[in-house]
């Protein structure tokens, strides 16, 4: 197992750093560059300023000798300075991560507790208005994007009853009761959309386990409905679910940058999205890498769970 | 049995009534209106002390370095620094100074030198390195030195060109000519004065924020908020004759998206909107349907939607092409289409500027749409079937209709606007590269003085002017004229000179000047307005009625 998972994050390692290279290379390919996107209207450098505010950065030197001078960072440890704070990129992500990481732990767990009951009971009562309802569920969750669900559960209630989520984050460890007012509804709008393709898996994997020969076994021994559902059909249809999961999990981290902008949420996603604002080019290289290993992690967790699903499973 | 209960219901509602008459008439006599002197005691009665007021920011720059010249920052730490001069802002149009950390001044050799004393007994807030000591003469000197050496807003204090330090208390400027503008600019927000002693520790403004202003600076949280508290010991004194500020801090919190501060307005959590811009036109029937009492200011802004070129790139290099390409437009159905009919015509000083800009007859006779007219210079100029390439710069939904809208109306000239979607930085770019034969239509630098939309935009000696190929000497002695006229009649006939000459020359094409609707909540009481170009006045004096 050990071996396994070793030999899975030292190929992780080809894969970050193809994402962060093409994040490098692409923004790069965009007109203009940190300096331009940074001063301000108030200011009107001259080319001569605008050249010393690029030297300033390190922006003066050929793309080649940033990249290799931003690798031999990270193979030190250091991502870099932010180009915007002038702050080291690892404390931003230091104070961004956490937030993403609540967001999307509380969107997996929306996701999850809406798409598996619905998909077992779509499942096991397939055909029936309550496959009718589930079904349409999913289709709605498929098809609205997360940001106008987002935007639907900040304006309906504000102006229904003039409420809506408290704007100002507030940690968790500070204010719990506050704090999970203010990433519920965040973690809902991306849950909702998540939750559709997962209750889709869990419906059909769930279908296929039933029509399995020992699910009639377990029926003609008498057993109870509930119990064969339990100990047989769910473990067993679960495989395709968490794989689709864990996907969606990982992708979903690149989705949170619009919910967490609606939100006000400062996570990552926020990070993102001003380091491409200002042109913030390690920022946004740091981001990046941060999401790719997210994604990564993520899958390593999923297939390192099939084995406890499935105990034929061997990882060698 | 009913009805006797009834009958003494009656009669027992008519003894109530009948006692509280008496009682009224044994009282006091109707009061007089009151005086001047009891009306503000009256006031100072009603104020209550006390509170967190809450306003909403778009997300953080990347330093709240004040010597930057970003907007957040001039207006988030405005009430944390203090300025030499302070805008009235009575209303949103009121630009005259009042006394700040200068008490009084006095304008010298017709106009080449200025002599600014101090207030005494201001102090810095009483934090280290600064500790609380006096706000000085020597101060400013500092401040000039370091902002012509150090800030990115070197231009506020260029035309001084020498000082002397009198004594503690008064300092002498010299002006090599003189210059209307600078004092307006002691007001500007971006002229915070900051501390010596700041400096020489940490090299930089963005780490310790120690200000001569009402609120102490206690935390910034990037993408968060940003918090003051109430200083103890500020030089003001309230209407009831207690040390200002009424509240005990003031917070901002950072909400990127439009719907999520239009969300926080209306239900009640922010109490202010934020400095620059305000609610869309559109949405402000709902805001006062969704909150009563709230409280709306429209203004015009100190500004306009211009359509920016680069004059040494074909076919701008042409006049007729310039002036073909102006005809063209009809600024009625720009501010219909992309701001609902809420702008108005704006010549290339705006009309919120009422002391310098031309009156409304005249634009709208200048600036009249003539497709004919533009269809012959465009075919004199043998350049039909031109094509333009615009990049919008990202901006409300008004700034998107309006590229639209531009680009049918031109097409009815026979001049073809390719519209091409890209960030800010991509047109900011091509035009400050000169690579391509780009427009840019934006509201450029606003300002509150007409030196700023002629002298500081069109003379050659300036990089918005060299970034846009423009070198004209007749313009430079007209924009001159502008800079250094002190007396306000003389002033406005320069500017009304250099206006007829940019209309001749179109080195540029204005349209419309939208308004801005300001909002705060029922129960804010504040002297005075909140506006970009002013920072935040009064803040000290706001009070939460609640």
């Amino acid at each position: 197992m050990y071996r396994y998972i070793v030999r899975r994050l030292l190929l992780a390692i080809p894969v970050v750093w193809g994402a962060a290279t093409l994040v490098f290379v692409a923004i790069r390919l965009m007109p203009g560059d940190a300096v331009l996107a940074q001063i301000e209207e108030k200011v009107q450098p001259t080319q001569e300023e605008l050249q010393a505010m690029r030297a300033q950065l390190g922006l003066d030197v050929p793309g080649y000798v940033q990249y290799v001078r931003w690798l031999s960072g990270i193979a030190q440890g250091d991502l870099g300075n932010s180009l915007l704070t002038r702050k080291p990129v690892l404390d931003l992500l230091k104070q961004a991560v956490p937030s993403s990481l609540e967001l999307g732990l509380l969107t997996a767990l929306v996701a999850f507790s809406i798409a598996v009951p619905v998909g077992v009971i779509s499942a096991i009562r397939q055909d029936t208005a309550l496959d009718y309802v589930g079904r349409l569920i999913s289709i709605g969750g498929l098809s609205i994007p997360s940001f106008v669900v987002a935007t639907v559960v900040i304006i309906v209630p504000t102006l229904l009853w003039q409420w809506m989520p408290p704007v100002g984050i507030v940690p968790f460890w500070k204010d719990p009761g506050q704090n999970l007012m203010q990433y519920l509804p965040a973690a809902v709008s991306l849950g909702a959309h998540f939750s559709a393709t997962t209750m889709r898996m869990t419906r059909s994997a769930v279908l296929e386990v039933l029509r399995e020969d020992y699910v009639r076994t377990a029926h003609a021994k008498g057993l109870r409905e509930r119990a064969v559902i339990y100990r047989h059909v769910l473990k067993n249809s679960m495989i395709p679910v968490i794989t689709v999961m864990g996907s969606l999990l990982g992708g979903l981290l690149g989705g949170i940058v619009v919910v967490e902008v609606i939100f006000g949420l400062p996570g990552v996603g926020n990070l993102i999205l001003r380091s491409i604002q200002f042109a913030d080019y390690t920022a946004l290289q740091a981001g990046i890498i941060f999401l790719a290993v997210m994604h990564v992690l993520v899958n390593l967790l999923v297939d390192t769970t099939y084995a406890w699903f499935d105990p034929r499973i061997r990882y060698s | 049995m009913q009805r006797m209960i009834g009958k003494k219901k009656i009669v027992a509602v008519l003894l109530g009534l009948a006692l509280a008459l008496a009682l009224t008439a044994c009282g006091p006599a109707a009061q007089p209106a009151p005086s001047g002197g009891d009306q503000k005691a009256t006031e100072a009665q009603q104020i209550k002390r006390g509170g967190i007021a809450r306003k909403w920011a778009p997300g953080a720059p990347g330093s709240l370095d004040p010597g930057k010249g970003d907007y957040w920052v001039a207006c988030e730490l405005n009430n944390t620094y203090g300025k030499l001069l302070e805008y009235r802002a009575q209303s949103y149009t009121d630009s005259e100074l009042v006394p700040s950390l200068v008490e009084k001044w006095e304008i010298k050799d017709g106009g080449k030198s200025m002599v600014l004393s101090v207030r005494k007994g201001v102090k810095w807030q009483n934090i280290p390195p600064v500790n609380g000591r006096e706000f000085t003469a020597q101060d400013i000197a500092w401040n000039i030195d370091w902002y012509k050496k150090s800030s990115e807003v070197k231009w506020l204090w260029t035309p001084v060109t020498s000082y002397q330090v009198n004594d503690n208390y008064t300092i002498t400027l010299n002006f090599d000519e003189p210059s209307a503008r600078f004092f307006q600019d002691l007001g500007s927000p971006w002229n915070e004065m900051l501390p010596r002693e700041v400096w020489e520790k940490d090299g930089a403004f963005n780490k310790t924020i120690i200000g001569t202003g009402p609120f102490i600076f206690e935390s910034f949280e990037t993408d968060v908020r940003l918090v003051r508290k109430a200083r103890p010991d500020y030089w003001k004194t309230g209407a009831d004759g207690k040390a200002l500020p009424y509240i005990d801090g003031w917070e901002t919190v950072i909400l990127k998206d439009y719907s999520t501060q239009l969300a926080a307005l209306i239900s009640g959590q922010v109490d202010l909107w934020r400095c620059l811009g305000g609610p869309e036109f559109k949405d402000l029937e709902t805001v006062k349907k969704a909150r009563p009492g709230v409280q709306i200011n429209s203004y015009p802004r100190y500004n306009y939607m211009a359509i920016s070129y680069n004059l040494d790139q074909e076919p701008w290099s042409d006049l007729r092409f310039r002036k073909a390409f102006s005809l063209a437009i009809d600024r009625q159905v720009i501010a219909d289409a992309a701001w609902d009919g809420d702008a108005v015509w704006s010549s290339f000083v705006p009309p919120s500027l009422a002391k310098y800009a031309w009156p409304e007859a005249k634009v709208k006779e200048k600036f009249a749409r003539n497709v004919t007219e533009a269809k012959r210079l465009l075919q004199e100029a043998g350049k039909t079937n031109v094509t333009v390439v615009d990049v919008p710069l990202p901006g409300g939904a008004g700034g998107s209709r309006m590229h639209e809208v531009i680009q049918q109306m031109v097409g009815e000239a026979g001049i073809k606007l390719e519209i091409k979607e890209a960030a800010s930085r991509a047109a900011r770019a091509a035009m400050v590269d000169r690579r391509e034969n780009i427009i840019s239509i934006s509201t450029d630098t606003p300002d509150d003085d007409p030196d700023g939309f002629i002298g500081r935009l069109f003379e050659s000696s300036t990089s918005s002017a060299q970034n846009r190929g423009i070198k004209d000497p007749k313009l430079d002695e007209l924009a001159k004229a502008v800079r250094v006229t002190v007396d306000p009649a003389k002033r406005k006939e320069a500017s009304d000179k250099a206006q007829d000459y940019l209309y001749e020359m179109l080195y540029r094409i204005p349209t419309v000047d939208y308004r801005e609707h300001k909002v705060r909540q029922p129960w804010i009481r504040m002297p005075t307005a909140i506006y970009w170009a002013y920072g935040i006045p009064g803040m000290d004096e706001l009070w939460l009625d609640k």
